[in-house]
């Protein structure tokens, strides 16, 4: 049997965590976020044979599910820092979450000794020295920053 | 198993998180040592507890609220070469004792054959070890299905082999294991097996699967009766179980929305022992229901001749739950949404004697939990989650609910 104290102390208690969820909500819903307007470019090493490859085995690469690009040839993938654009676009567009779930997915992957995510770039011109450095390495950078010394094998 | 070792009470644990900071731990993802973990305190209240007085009434209580350190734990990946890593697992419930949870290494063939050996979460297959795993997932509170008080799900000593073959736009995963049985000592020479097999597909954001895991065989439990709850599937006072689990589950990452859902069923071929069944009516204080099943005549004598010695039974539990991610400049938030089931009617609620307090509460061993919540993470080492649940259940032959709330801190270090 519950005392009128106690009852009027849970009905406060659960006014304020209703008003407390409700704020959070509308502050949420009232933020933006800017969008990356370029083109992404999938980069790897011009020394790969490989000349395409599908988004498909791409989220595989990234997502740690594969080790090897589709032609054997062991794979090294290239992250860009969580914050920037290019990544978040990158794993909107091309891995199909958003950050926090990219988060949730290695969170699962590390906890349970699956695996851990892809080394991080701090930005394009990292990515580019690390693709063009290493046969094996697959990275992503804006595609007005590609150079030369790399090899496109997907565009979104 | 065994633990491997104890330390003393929160010391190492805090110190170890202490110094275990993101910028103390930050790790390079070449680098083959990665060490990481998480904490988690709770604050717990239930009210309306309910409980039996002498006369057999109900009666409802107040429980004093609780704070906990329910998890710590700490892993560690050693990626030996491209071809062999090791994974350890050392986890302090309640910062009491470091114990190992899990420890294995694993020889990754191709995509197709890996191999694992050693200490391993689930022998139900790599879906649920994943989603076991993590404190943060949808939120901190796991489902029934993952409770240690549920006899369903438990942790052992395997060999698995586990791969993937892409499928259409998708892939097809599969896991085959064997195991060291429970535990304690078996009439017949068993070997378990388990097994799942899912499909992703949608890059990965959408997974539907079965798993299964069979005995093959009597066994019992691996604990005696008096020593507490087992951690394997048998109870202490089954003189012998021949059971099967079978499971499906599912999950669909939908734009913000995360949806899951599993539902499993453990049908046991089982045998009381007499003696230990007088014993359990003697001393665990078990319910009008719990008597009718154990007796042949409710009525008549505690011997062991009046004790049914048939202990056929099944468990079923399921769980739906869904949660809605929102990034913010504040960080993300995550209302969401659980609700379980659970039936087990041949527990009993006293722990100390092999039972489950949840489902051994309940008349007949069943009982349903549903759960609003919301998580924030400021940053996302860090999150807050408030939560409230109603558990339902027949108790005194009355459909009775208790409500509780948690509120949950975790952080998770390393990263």
């Amino acid at each position: 049997m519950n005392t009128p104290l106690q009852s009027v102390t849970r009905r406060r208690m659960s006014r304020i965590c209703f008003l407390a969820a409700l704020a959070i909500l509308a502050a949420g819903l009232l933020q933006g976020r800017a969008a990356f307007a370029e083109e992404i470019a999938v980069i790897v090493n011009p020394a790969n044979n490989i000349s395409t490859l599908s988004p498909e085995d791409l989220a595989r690469l990234f997502l740690g599910r594969a080790t090897t690009f589709p032609n054997g040839q062991r794979a090294i993938p290239v992250n860009q820092a969580p914050a920037s654009t290019v990544r978040v676009a990158f794993d909107q567009a091309l891995l199909g979450k958003s950050q926090s779930q990219i988060r949730a997915f290695w969170a699962t992957q590390m906890f349970s000794g699956a695996g851990v995510p892809p080394a991080e770039a701090p930005d394009d011109a990292a990515v580019l020295a690390r693709v063009s450095a290493d046969a094996n390495a697959i990275g992503y950078v804006a595609a007005s920053k590609v150079t030369g010394d790399v090899k496109v094998v997907l565009k979104k | 198993m065994s633990d491997v070792k104890r330390l003393p009470r929160s010391a190492a644990v805090f110190l170890l998180a202490l110094f275990a900071s993101p910028a103390a731990l930050a790790q390079n993802a070449q680098n083959p040592l990665q060490i990481y973990g998480y904490l988690a305190w709770r604050l717990e209240k239930v009210w309306d507890e309910l409980s039996r007085d002498g006369s057999g009434a109900t009666v409802k209580t107040e429980a004093p609220r609780e704070i906990s350190l329910p998890s710590f734990n700490v892993m560690m990946q050693y990626k030996i070469n491209e071809r062999f890593k090791t994974f350890v697992n050392l986890s302090g419930a309640e910062a009491e004792d470091l114990s190992v949870n899990n420890i294995w290494g694993e020889y990754a063939h191709n995509q197709y054959v890996n191999l694992r050996f050693g200490k391993s979460y689930r022998r139900f297959g790599l879906y649920n070890e994943r989603l076991d795993a993590v404190p943060t997932y949808i939120g901190i509170e796991p489902p029934e299905l993952f409770d240690k008080d549920h006899l369903i799900l438990s942790r052992t000593t395997l060999f698995m082999a586990h791969g993937w073959v892409p499928l259409g736009a998708g892939e097809l995963h599969y896991s085959l294991s064997t195991d060291n049985g429970e535990g304690g000592p078996t009439s017949d020479d068993n070997v378990p097996l388990g097994f799942d097999m899912r499909y992703n597909f949608g890059l990965g954001n959408y997974t539907v699967g079965i798993s299964a895991y069979t005995s093959n065989g009597d066994t019992t439990s691996d604990v005696a009766l008096g020593d507490g709850s087992p951690r394997s599937g048998v109870l202490p006072w089954m003189a012998a179980d021949d059971f099967h689990v079978l499971g499906s589950f599912g999950e669909f990452q939908i734009g913000n929305w995360l949806i899951q859902a599993e539902y499993w069923r453990a049908s046991h071929d089982a045998e009381r022992d007499p003696e230990s069944i007088l014993a359990v009516l003697a001393n665990a204080g078990v319910n009008d229901s719990q008597r009718a099943r154990f007796l042949i005549d409710p009525a008549g004598p505690e011997v062991a001749s009046n004790v049914d010695t048939d202990g056929d039974y099944d468990i079923t539990t399921w769980f739906v739950r869904a949660g809605y991610s929102r990034e913010t400049s504040y960080g993300e938030i995550v209302p969401y949404f659980q609700w379980d089931f659970y039936k087990n009617p041949e527990t009993i609620e006293n722990k100390d004697w092999g039972g489950d307090a949840e489902a051994g509460l309940a008349d007949d061993g069943e009982f349903t939990k549903v759960t609003l919540g919301i998580i924030y993470r400021p940053v996302p080492s860090v999150a807050f989650k408030a939560d409230a649940s109603v558990h339902t259940q027949k108790f005194n032959g009355e459909d009775e609910r208790y409500p509780e709330i948690r509120i949950d801190v975790s952080y998770i270090f390393g990263r």
